[in-house]
């Protein structure tokens, strides 16, 4: 076993179980390795601050292409699949492995397959819909912190459709529909689901608000 | 083509010049966590990058210039009166062009004192934004054996294979301050 002499670092001392990567700190056997080098100007990089080390591809950030192209290996694998989820819920509501198979989506295999779906029954039934929108803005659902985005989105999807007629907007409310639902904290499903359901009920999909009230409701 | 990695510091542990200072001095040592140890870098070859939350600064205040925040924490010499004009969208995207200047603006500016970087961040509406700093070669993963310690503890038992392979060397640390 290696036994190594360090100086304590600002950010402490090595925790006994922890695992570190290593650089720059001229121990290895060659010993001849470059110290740190500093990028200047720094590269964006818009992310938070995470604690996993992320594999990428290091050309692709020193020629400051796309964030996408940014990442290698597993990290690609999971950045992909945030991306997708990211998608899916903003058009499903909901990551596409829960929307496929599921009620209007019943009989379908992929994400492509369930949005033709989604588009073939959408439809827009104006005077119960906007009943069901006012009773939700009545009982105050945009206050609840946790569901005010989405709820907003609804709103605002449901008045771009009548101003333009494009059904884009009826999925983009459909799917808000399903994340206020699911982000509904479960004291207050009861107060909502119903107008929920209704909302989806009266744009067509009957199936998945009969889903959603067997999902939400306690 | 052969794999990287790109890490964060935490400004609650390190501000933008205490990271690049001992950096400098002592090289890099990263925690990570023991159920996602990066497979594939090659000691020597790969780069261990570096990003920092505080490393690029937009100034945001009515009627004030990065220049006239380069003239605070810099220096006169330093201001130059061909800045780019800042992007517009919230998030800052990697082809973004950056001041040349940046990296010894946000360095300088993180050695004031903690009052002093208050006042102008309040001052000069300063906005902060995450950017890669710098980098180093990958030597290798360690894992710190815990004190008169001879095998893994068991909730490390997973990475066994990887010290088989040599993959993850088992280490002391000694410290001599």
């Amino acid at each position: 076993m290696l036994t190594i002499e360090a100086k304590t670092r600002q950010c402490g001392k090595r925790k006994d179980g922890g695992v570190y990567l290593v650089g720059g700190t001229f121990q290895s056997a060659e010993g001849t390795l470059l110290p740190f080098s500093l990028i200047s100007p720094p590269i964006p990089y818009p992310a938070g601050v995470h604690r996993n080390a992320r594999i990428v591809n290091g050309d692709a950030i020193l020629e400051k292409l796309p964030l996408n192209e940014w990442w290698f290996g597993s990290s690609k694998a999971t950045e992909d699949k945030k991306l997708g989820d990211a998608w899916a819920i903003d058009i499903f509501g909901m990551p596409i492995a829960k929307r496929i198979g599921m009620g209007e989506c019943a009989r379908v295999k992929t994400a492509d397959d369930a949005m033709e779906v989604l588009v073939g029954k959408v439809k827009f039934d104006s005077k119960p819909l906007l009943s069901h929108l006012r009773s939700l803005a009545e009982n105050r659902v945009s206050e609840i912190t946790r569901v005010a985005l989405a709820y907003n989105k609804l709103h605002e999807h449901i008045l771009a459709y009548t101003r333009t007629g494009d059904v884009r907007n009826l999925i983009h409310a459909q799917a808000a529909v399903w994340q206020i639902a699911d982000r509904l904290p479960p004291s207050k499903r009861d107060q909502y689901t119903y107008d929920l359901a209704g909302i989806l009920t009266r744009l067509g999909l009957v199936r998945d608000a009969g889903v959603l009230i067997r999902s939400f409701s306690n | 083509m052969i794999p990287s990695v790109l890490m964060t510091v935490g400004r609650q542990y390190y501000t933008l010049a205490g990271f690049i200072d001992e950096a400098k001095e002592m090289g890099v040592s990263k925690r990570i966590p023991t159920t996602s140890i990066p497979e594939g870098l090659v000691p020597g070859m790969s780069k261990i990058f570096i990003a920092h939350p505080d490393a690029i600064v937009k100034v945001t205040a009515k009627g004030k210039r990065l220049a006239d925040l380069v003239r605070v924490v810099l220096g006169e010499t330093y201001v130059s009166p061909d800045y780019a004009p800042y992007w517009e969208q919230e998030d800052i995207q990697p082809n973004e062009v950056v001041p040349d200047h940046m990296l010894s603006i946000t360095y300088a500016f993180s050695k004031l004192p903690a009052e002093e970087r208050a006042k102008l961040t309040v001052e000069y509406g300063l906005d902060f934004h995450m950017g890669v700093i710098g980098y180093t070669y990958f030597e290798g993963v360690q894992f710190v054996m815990p004190e008169g310690a001879e095998d893994l503890p068991k909730d490390a038992k997973h990475i066994q294979p990887l010290i088989d392979s040599g993959y993850v060397q088992p280490v002391h640390i000694v410290y001599v301050d």
